[in-house]
This record gives C-alpha cells, sequence and structure tokens, in this order.
C-alpha cells in the first residue's frame, strides 16, 4: 500500500542529477526537445495555415459588406481555391 | 476489335482484352530502342556498384544478389512514368471506360504485358551481371526465378502507382517515391533467396513467399488500379 | 423503414462534421495536456533508473507513444478511407487527410527518438534492427501520401487516389513488417530489449499516461485540421455562410 506513495516522490536527490540523468542527459533531454519542437512547429503549422484562410476570408467578406463584391463572386472565388493548401 | 459504342454487358470480353493486349504489344514494338533501354539500364547501374567499391570477388559475391536487384527496381521504375501519361492526354484512357469491360481486366492486362516486355530484356541480362559479380550457376537459376516473380510483383505496384499519379504534375517522381516502400518485401526475399543459396541452404521459403506476394499482388493490383485509372479519367 | 442509418450516418453530414471538430477539438488538447503531465512526472521524475540502461531508458516514453501513434494513425486513416470508399461520404476522406501530417510528425520523432537511444545503448546512431527500419518505412509511406495528396488538384481525385494508396500501403503493411523482421533475425542484427518480459507498475502507468496524451493530442490536432479542410472545401457553399453568421451562431 505505502508503495502507491512512491510515484509521487520524485527519485532524484537533486535537480542537478536530474538534469544529468545519469551521464545520458544529451540524449534523453535532445529528445524531449525532438519531441518539443516537433509538435510545437505542427501547431504553429497549422494555426498559421489557419489564420491565412481566416485572413483571406475576412478580406472577402470586406469586399462584400463594402458592396464591391457580390456573394456569387465570392462563392466562385472560394470553390476557385479550395483546393490550395 | 470493332469499338462498341454502346457498352454491353453480355458481350464477351476475349475480344477486348485480346485487342488491348496487342495494341500494348505493338506500340512497345513501335520503339525497340525503349526495350533495351531496360536491359542496358540494368548493366550500366549495377556496373557502378563494383566501381564505386573495391571489386575483390568476396565482396562482389556477398553485395551480389541485392545490388542486382536494387537495378532491377531501378529499370522497373524507368518506364513507370510513361506508363499512363500519354493514355490519359490522348484520350486512351476515357476508351477503357466505355469500353464497358471491367477496369480491373484492362488493367491486368497492361500489367502482364508490360511484365513480359520488362522480364525479357532483364532476364537477357541477368545472368551475364551475375557472373560479374562471381555468383555460381545455381545462383543465377535462383536469381531468374526471383525476377520472374519479383518483377511482375514491381510491374503491378509502378502501374498502380502511375494510375495514381497520371496527370498529376510532378508525377514521375512521384510514382516512383510511391513504389519504392512498397517494393521492400520483394526486395528482400528475392535477394535472401539468392544469398541463401550462394550458400549452399535452399531457398524454398524465400521463394514461396515471393510467389505468395505476387499471387497476392496479382489479385489485388488490378483492382485498385483500375479505380485509380476510373478517377484518373474522371478527376 | 430503417432507422438506425440515420445515426451512424449522423455525422457524415459536414455541417454536423464541423461542429463537432469546433467542440471536440480543444478539449481534446487539454485533455491531452492533463495525461501528459502526471505521464512526464511517472516517466522522469518519480520512477527509479533501469537496472541494465540506466536513466536513458527513459527515451522509450516518448519513443513508444510517437511510434504506436504513427502506426495507430496509418491504421486510422485507412479505416476513414475505406469508410468513405464504401459508402461514398467524403467527409471521412477529409478525417484521413487531417490524421496524416500528425502522423508523419509521430513517425519522424520514433525514428528521432529511436537513434537518440541508440547512440547510448548499442553506441551507434542507427541499426538496423527490425523495429527502426519498420519505421522508417512506415515514414517514406507517410512521405509518398502526403505528396500524392498535395499533387492533386480535383478534391474528388485526391479523396480516391489518396484512398486507394493508403489501403494498398496498410494492406501491404504486415507483408512489409514481417519481410524485414525476416531480414533482420537472418541477419543477427541489434534487437531491441529495453524492457524485460514485465514492467514495474509505475513505469508501465507513465508508459500508459504519455500512450494516452499522444492519442489525445493527436485526435485534437488532426480534429482542428479536418475543421480547417472542411471550411475549406465548403467554403462556396451556402451553409458555412449561415454557420459562420453572427445571428446564426450553434454555440
Amino acid at each position: 500500500m505505502t508503495e502507491w506513495l512512491t510515484w509521487f516522490q520524485p527519485w532524484w536527490p537533486n535537480l542537478a542529477a536530474f538534469f544529468a540523468m545519469g551521464k545520458h542527459g544529451v540524449y534523453v533531454w535532445g529528445s524531449v526537445a525532438a519531441c518539443v519542437l516537433a509538435l510545437g512547429l505542427e501547431q504553429w503549422l497549422l494555426a498559421a495555415r489557419i489564420r491565412r484562410w481566416q485572413a483571406d476570408q475576412a478580406v472577402l467578406q470586406t469586399l462584400h459588406s463594402q458592396q464591391k463584391m457580390p456573394s456569387s463572386l465570392i462563392s466562385i472565388v472560394n470553390s476557385a481555391t479550395k483546393d490550395r493548401p | 476489335m470493332s469499338g462498341p459504342t454502346v457498352p454491353e454487358l453480355d458481350r464477351p470480353w476475349w475480344p477486348a482484352v485480346r485487342g488491348m493486349a496487342v495494341r500494348e504489344w505493338l506500340a512497345a514494338w513501335q520503339r525497340p530502342g525503349d526495350l533495351a533501354l531496360y536491359a542496358v539500364f540494368f548493366l550500366i547501374v549495377s556496373s557502378l556498384f563494383p566501381l564505386s567499391l573495391e571489386a575483390n570477388p568476396a565482396l562482389l559475391r556477398q553485395i551480389g544478389p541485392g545490388v542486382l536487384w536494387v537495378s532491377v527496381i531501378l529499370s522497373v521504375l524507368l518506364a513507370t512514368a510513361r506508363l499512363f501519361q500519354d493514355d490519359l492526354h490522348s484520350g486512351w484512357l476515357d476508351q477503357w471506360l466505355l469500353s464497358g469491360v471491367p477496369l480491373a481486366l484492362l488493367m491486368g492486362t497492361r500489367m502482364v504485358v508490360q511484365w513480359v516486355l520488362v522480364l525479357c530484356p532483364v532476364a537477357l541480362v541477368a545472368p551475364v551481371v551475375a557472373v560479374q559479380f562471381n555468383l555460381g550457376g545455381a545462383a543465377i537459376v535462383t536469381l531468374l526465378q526471383t525476377l520472374v516473380l519479383g518483377t511482375a510483383v514491381l510491374v503491378m505496384l509502378s502501374c498502380v502507382a502511375a494510375a495514381l499519379s497520371a496527370g498529376t504534375r510532378g508525377g514521375t517522381m512521384l510514382a516512383v517515391l510511391l513504389v519504392l516502400p512498397l517494393s521492400v518485401p520483394t526486395l528482400v526475399f528475392s535477394s535472401l533467396a539468392v544469398q541463401a543459396v550462394e550458400r549452399g541452404a535452399p531457398a524454398d521459403a524465400e521463394l514461396a513467399l515471393l510467389g505468395a506476394i505476387c499471387l497476392f499482388s496479382g489479385i489485388v493490383c488490378p483492382w485498385v488500379g483500375g479505380l485509380a485509372i476510373g478517377a484518373a479519367v474522371d478527376g | 423503414m430503417v432507422h438506425w442509418q440515420r445515426y451512424v450516418f449522423w455525422f457524415a453530414s459536414p455541417a454536423r462534421a464541423q461542429v463537432l471538430a469546433q467542440r471536440v477539438s480543444g478539449p481534446l488538447m487539454w485533455l491531452a495536456v492533463l495525461l501528459l503531465l502526471p505521464g512526464l512526472w511517472l516517466g522522469f521524475v518519480s520512477t527509479p533508473a533501469d537496472g541494465v540502461q540506466g536513466e536513458g531508458y527513459r527515451i522509450i516514453y516518448l519513443h513508444v507513444p510517437a511510434s504506436w501513434m504513427a502506426m495507430f494513425s496509418y491504421a486510422l486513416m485507412a479505416a476513414w478511407h475505406a469508410t468513405g470508399l464504401i459508402w461514398r461520404t467524403k467527409v471521412s476522406h477529409l478525417m484521413a487527410h487531417a490524421l496524416a501530417p500528425t502522423g508523419a510528425v509521430f513517425a519522424l520523432l520514433s525514428l528521432v527518438t529511436g537513434a537518440l537511444w541508440g547512440q547510448p545503448m548499442w553506441g551507434t546512431w542507427w541499426v538496423w534492427d527490425a523495429r527502426l527500419t519498420s519505421s522508417l518505412l512506415l515514414l517514406f509511406l507517410y512521405i509518398g501520401y502526403l505528396f500524392l495528396l498535395h499533387a492533386y488538384d480535383s478534391p474528388t481525385r485526391a479523396d480516391k487516389g489518396c484512398a486507394l494508396l493508403c489501403l494498398l500501403s496498410v494492406v501491404n503493411l504486415p507483408i512489409i513488417y514481417f519481410s524485414v523482421r525476416w531480414w533482420n533475425t537472418l541477419h543477427q542484427g541489434a534487437t531491441i530489449r529495453p524492457e524485460g518480459a514485465s514492467m514495474a507498475a509505475p513505469m508501465l502507468a507513465g508508459l500508459l499516461l504519455m500512450t494516452l496524451a499522444a492519442w489525445a493530442y493527436t485526435a485534437g490536432t488532426a480534429m482542428r485540421r479536418f475543421e480547417q479542410l472542411l471550411q475549406a472545401r465548403e467554403a462556396h457553399t451556402q451553409w458555412l455562410g449561415d454557420l459562420t453568421n453572427e445571428e446564426n451562431r450553434v454555440d
């Protein structure tokens, strides 16, 4: 039963040992860094793509509200560019 | 085969299939240089390996099966690009759809003809190259067996890849990129079979697996390829 | 009169799928963070070092979720594409397109973490063992899929072509794994045997939490990407305009 408590207690004696990871520090923290970098980049690229698309749509809506562009034309523009990544 | 304007579902398919096979065969033989190209390319690529490494006989015998098979893969992929590009643009593939013959059958016919066209030059040159790599007689026989089965699988895969990428920009390299990972089992088993025979062990297991892969591809690839051609023509 | 189909295909409608994706992607990402924190704690802070490998074994808490999600995503993509082909729901194909980049990232990460694990363990950055080689081939399959996806101009052809490629590859995957294992055992390559036959409970718990966190991350990101793909494809339709219109906001 007391074994469960060990799950909540850190195994490391001090912070320096935690960062050193018993001379494997470069590899372990390198892997962590690689994961953070890759997944963060993925999120950032996805957000950038969404932002870009929303900006385009906002421009079209502005033109529409200023009555410079009928909604039928917006429809055509969107269906023509729907395949662009 | 007189072109039907209306697909007749109860019409026998054999005339269409035979006509198509004849057309493919003759079209290929109009440019015999292309057929020789398979053999020449195979010869040249496999010669590059001893040139880039040291040419001692023991090393060559060791790497021989692998090198030979990689060269075969590259030769087969050489033809991948032109498999469907011209036919798509000329409208020949539209005739496939209009003929009423199942696309899988037409695709299968195309694959069989292509396989024969690739196999003959490569199988003629392979013993010569095998001798250059100091492979023994029994190994050469096994090599030819693996060539018969393996080129069938490769041709089927490259037909499917070509159908998927027909008409797209970057079609050539894309089709090659698609085929390469899928060709790994063929490569592994063929090369292992030849290496086994070189060592004196029987290669029955590897050849049986290769045969199974060939049979499996023979069922799946024409069907998938037919669907891909349908999408290519419609899309 | 069959009624069950109404419920099975409820989300096949793009409008409903859009709303679902909108609502679900945020909570899924939060769930990922919620699962990640205890997983990282158990994996990196509270569990003791491995007897044989020392502290370096902790990389499995990153490597195993990454490779598992890479394989699972590919299987999911194939399932979605099969659904789309059989029942002709275009929304299913989009779900598969949304999963692909995340799966590819995890495949790459499984290779990178595998290499970083290999260096302290066997002294080489890369070793041609069965698992790493299969991961490499899975990455190539993902790359091929993504290239094909971007090569198509027409969306219907993109859906169908990618579906065919994905299904053909998924059917070939067991054959590829089997052939690589056969090749590897004959060449007596180094085998990965980091964990023994049984892992201690906290280690297993940490691994499970990290894997679930990776799943939640994949689901959340895929839903967000799916929402974006759906919006881009349906932007020219009326229903999307109605949905995004201020008066008609669903939430």
